[in-house]
């Protein structure tokens, strides 16, 4: 139900009054329906949260998302028992047939490397290589295409020949970012549909207590990368942390409908739950990037 | 989407006051925030989902009394003129999907 993001980024007191989130700072006090928070960012360490808050905002199946002293998200609230959960649908989530998470990888690996080279298409770099790349996609991955592709993109993307993930740059702490908030609203709609996000299909982390979202939010990184190639800044400033939480507004095409990204993750990660489950025989993934202003951007919003 | 609740409730006694109270304080619990005396406004993501608040509202509604609700689009709400006074600054009068605070 929720489609709000809310940011604290300032000395707080949030607390719950009448189905409303009540938010306590110099300004003065704000409020905000639960129904409405989709997610919470509480990018600051100096607020203090209520327990009456936290579980109606677990009950809302709101993401809750909170910082460390360097600002970047580094813990999240999991509900821990959904009311749709149940034996049968863990047993069921257990019993996953190989078959289809392997084909489910490969479609996710698939579009994650037409995503990246759409990425790169809109900043107009040349993408024969990649796509040379994507032809050799075999099932499950096996030569591990998604790697290859990926050691080349990122240089492209940024223009830069020694440009690695792995470096502390301003880039790398963005997309670090961006990712992790796709990461939480992944999980938030996993738990809520009653899965477990510790199963993956590919990803079997055992430190990573989200190794399906992990897996499933794949083709939506490029997303992120989209949004900071198109940025230019040196430091990752509050201002860029805000605009990664509002890219969860971009408007894509997903399946052939124009969507916001967030709506998009939601129909994506129900779609493939259900597949795996086989509760669906076909599964159709098919994303795109609009690279153009949104129509609800230019009406005010929602 | 706007969803606008708009009532004129009697006050003669004591019980129409109980009732016009819990109808105010009902319609707070749904996210409505008051723009002026008796006209409560809340954002809306879709029609679909004013005309459910609509339905959730028609669920508490007191026994006698007025009360009108009207649909507005974002636009056609950012349209209204204020010929005297300001708009109200607050979250819930605010249709972004990201709020920073």
């Amino acid at each position: 139900m929720g489609w709000r993001s809310v940011i604290i980024s300032q000395h707080a007191k949030l607390s719950y009054a009448s189905h409303l989130m009540v938010v306590q700072t110099r300004d003065g006090i704000n409020q905000v329906p639960i129904e409405d928070v989709q997610l919470l960012l509480v990018s600051t360490t100096q607020a203090v949260i209520t327990t009456a808050l936290l579980s109606e905002l677990a009950k809302q199946n709101a993401k809750v998302v909170f910082v460390d002293r360097n600002m970047q998200p580094n813990c999240e609230l999991v509900n821990n028992y959904p009311n749709n959960r149940s034996v049968d649908l863990l047993i069921d989530q257990f019993n996953w047939s190989q078959k289809r998470k392997e084909l489910l990888w490969t479609k996710i690996v698939h579009e994650k490397i037409k995503n990246q080279i759409q990425v790169l298409q809109i900043y107009k770099h040349e993408t024969e290589e990649l796509s040379g790349e994507l032809e050799k996609l075999e099932v499950n991955d096996l030569t591990n295409r998604e790697a290859v592709v990926a050691r080349k993109y990122f240089p492209l993307l940024f223009e830069q020949e020694k440009f690695s993930r792995r470096s502390g740059s301003a880039v790398n702490a963005a997309l670090n970012y961006g990712y992790s908030i796709l990461l939480s609203m992944f999980d938030r709609e996993i738990v809520e549909r009653g899965y477990l996000t510790y199963l993956g299909i590919h990803h079997r982390n055992n430190e990573n207590q989200f190794n399906l979202g992990s897996d499933l939010m794949e083709p939506f990184r490029p997303v992120v990368d989209y949004w900071v190639a198109n940025q230019d800044f040196t430091e990752l400033t509050p201002d860029v942390k805000y605009g990664l939480i509002d890219a969860l507004n971009i408007e894509i095409t997903y399946c052939e409908h124009h969507m916001l990204l967030r709506n998009a993750i939601s129909k994506y990660v129900g779609d493939c739950l259900k597949y795996l489950s086989g509760q669906s025989k076909e599964l159709e993934l098919k994303m795109e990037l609009n690279h153009e202003v949104p129509n609800n951007a230019l009406i005010n919003h929602v | 989407m706007r969803l606008l609740i708009m009532f004129d409730l009697p006050v003669e006694t004591s019980k129409q006051r109980k009732a016009y109270r819990h109808f105010r304080k009902d319609l707070i619990n749904q996210g409505f925030t008051m723009i002026q005396y008796s006209v409560y406004v809340r954002v809306c993501v879709n029609r679909k989902s004013a005309e459910f608040i609509e339905k959730k509202v028609s669920n508490f509604l007191p026994e006698a009394g007025v009360i009108q609700s009207l649909m507005l689009t974002e636009k056609q709400y950012n349209d209204m003129h204020f010929l005297l006074g300001k708009e109200k600054e607050d979250v819930r009068n605010y249709s972004g999907r990201t709020v920073i605070l």
